[in-house]
């Protein structure tokens, strides 16, 4: 079996595309998940169960429809109900961050319930109003304490962004798909692009373990 | 006759059906050091959570400097606080937890100028300087950047009461300072307690076990039991012969333990 790295320097310009694509997809993805996700842990945290309700149903949902089940929902079928559509772009965009969203509304919601009671206590004592609890005393705990599964998460979702190939969005693992029907070079093709999404999840990965280690000691 | 600093009229709080305070009555005067003891579950820490406004409270009212505190005089009647006055009135009041209940994330200079900064809106240079001197006070003085996790317990709930002394207070609470603490540890705890009693004009309220040194500090003990003080008096007297019941059997079963 012969591994031809000229094909991958000839089609280089259309990978970088690919992989500039990604890295774009994952940061909107995220930027509106984290929006989406404040929201969604904003609503679970009301002590009013009707209040509850909105947020519960929307983690439910979208944490149990299979990404891919959803991104063909969203291209194919929203169009129908509103009437007009999207870019496939667009499309994988809002399927991803609504994704993103349930699952970070949850890791937001851990982080802050996990933290001791006492410590709302000891902010109220000390007269510290709305605005200052939440900034110096809630967030920089509860971020502190789920900052490995927000790392994890990013690498999940890093990983879903080549869900968005089966519709056509010009991503990484697209690219790969597209040189490789052209040319029939799919070994090569494939192989390096498995190889690209390693060499950028796996440090992640790590610096979640890492980060994990140093939570568990503190 | 001076205004009480702190008034309890007929305070009731309830969880669902349980009555924890049913309706407490309890005058503290300016400087006055009172301690609260009684059985574990009896309501004692809720009389202070109540008081912080750390819990609301379903009926009664309380004062502080003759003033209603959970309500607001609105032409002749009561109305429920506005926030802005619950904040004033509770500006005045300092607690110091069982659990320290210091900002783990913050060294323990920024614990004890965070909330000077933001609420009483000092200048950062001059919050520093009042922490470093509360600090020194209860001997931490090289210790300020530090974080919680680096202090032992002790020094953790020093740092605590420097916390709550840098917001000026009136009144302090403790609630039972030592009881977290290796016994090793308690003695230094109470040594700044008992340098605050004494050279300072705080009111102060607290609740503990340390029998012995509640007899020592306090200018008074309240035993409280089921939801109600059952009986107050000078230490010696309430320490040494409870008239009530319960307060003795409480008593004879705390010092028999030591």
């Amino acid at each position: 079996m012969n591994f031809d790295w000229s094909i991958l320097a000839a089609h280089l310009d259309l990978l970088a595309l690919g992989a500039l694509n990604t890295f774009l997809i994952l940061l909107l993805a995220l930027f509106f998940g984290v929006v989406i996700g404040a929201l969604v842990c904003a609503g679970n945290l009301q002590t009013r169960r009707l209040l509850r309700l909105p947020s519960r149903i929307y983690t439910h949902i979208f944490r149990t429809v299979p990404e891919m089940a959803l991104i063909f929902w969203i291209y194919l079928s929203l169009p129908l109900i509103l009437g007009t559509s999207f870019s496939a772009f667009a499309s994988g965009i809002l399927a991803l961050s609504l994704v993103a969203g349930a699952f970070l509304g949850e890791i937001f919601r851990a982080g802050i319930v996990a933290m001791p009671a006492g410590q709302v206590d000891a902010a109220n004592a000390l007269g510290l109003g709305f605005v200052a609890r939440w900034v110096k005393v809630i967030l920089p705990q509860a971020l502190r304490t789920v900052l490995p599964a927000i790392v994890n998460f990013i690498t999940e979702l890093l990983k879903m962004t080549s869900l968005l190939a089966a519709i056509t969005v010009g991503e990484l693992a697209y690219q790969a798909y597209i040189l490789g029907s052209q040319t029939f070079k799919y070994n090569e093709f494939f192989t390096s692009v498995a190889i690209a999404y390693f060499v950028l999840i796996f440090p992640v990965s790590l610096l979640a373990r890492r980060l994990e280690r140093r939570g568990g000691a503190a | 006759m001076t205004q009480p600093k702190i008034k309890f009229d007929r305070v009731t709080k309830r969880y669902g059906p349980l009555t924890v305070l049913n309706q407490i009555c309890l005058d503290i005067d300016p400087g006055e050091l009172v301690t609260i003891i009684g059985p574990s579950g009896s309501g004692k820490t809720t009389v202070l959570r109540v008081l912080m406004t750390l819990e609301s409270i379903d009926d009664g009212v309380i004062y502080i400097d003759g003033e209603p505190f959970n309500k607001m005089r609105a032409g002749g009647a009561l109305a429920p606080a506005s926030n802005a006055h619950i904040r004033r009135l509770r500006a005045r009041i300092g607690m110091v937890f069982q659990n320290f209940n210091l900002f783990p994330h913050m060294s323990a200079l920024d614990n004890c100028i965070e909330a000077p900064i933001h609420s009483l809106g000092l200048a950062r240079g001059e919050a520093v300087n009042r922490a470093d001197e509360l600090l020194d006070m209860v001997g931490l003085a090289g210790l300020r950047s530090r974080y919680p996790s680096q202090l032992s317990g002790g020094q953790q709930q020093r740092v605590a009461i420097a916390r709550a002394l840098a917001m000026q207070p009136e009144i302090l609470l403790f609630d039972e300072p030592t009881s977290a603490l290796d016994p090793e540890m308690v003695g230094e705890v109470l040594q700044v307690i008992r340098d605050l009693a004494s050279a300072h004009s705080y009111t102060m309220l607290l609740v503990t076990h340390q029998m012995g040194f509640a007899r020592e500090v306090s200018d008074r003990v309240c035993f409280f039991d089921a939801g109600q003080f059952v009986e107050q008096g000078p230490p010696q007297e309430l320490l040494g012969s409870p008239k009530n019941e319960r307060a003795r059997q409480f008593l004879s079963k705390v010092l028999e333990a030591r």
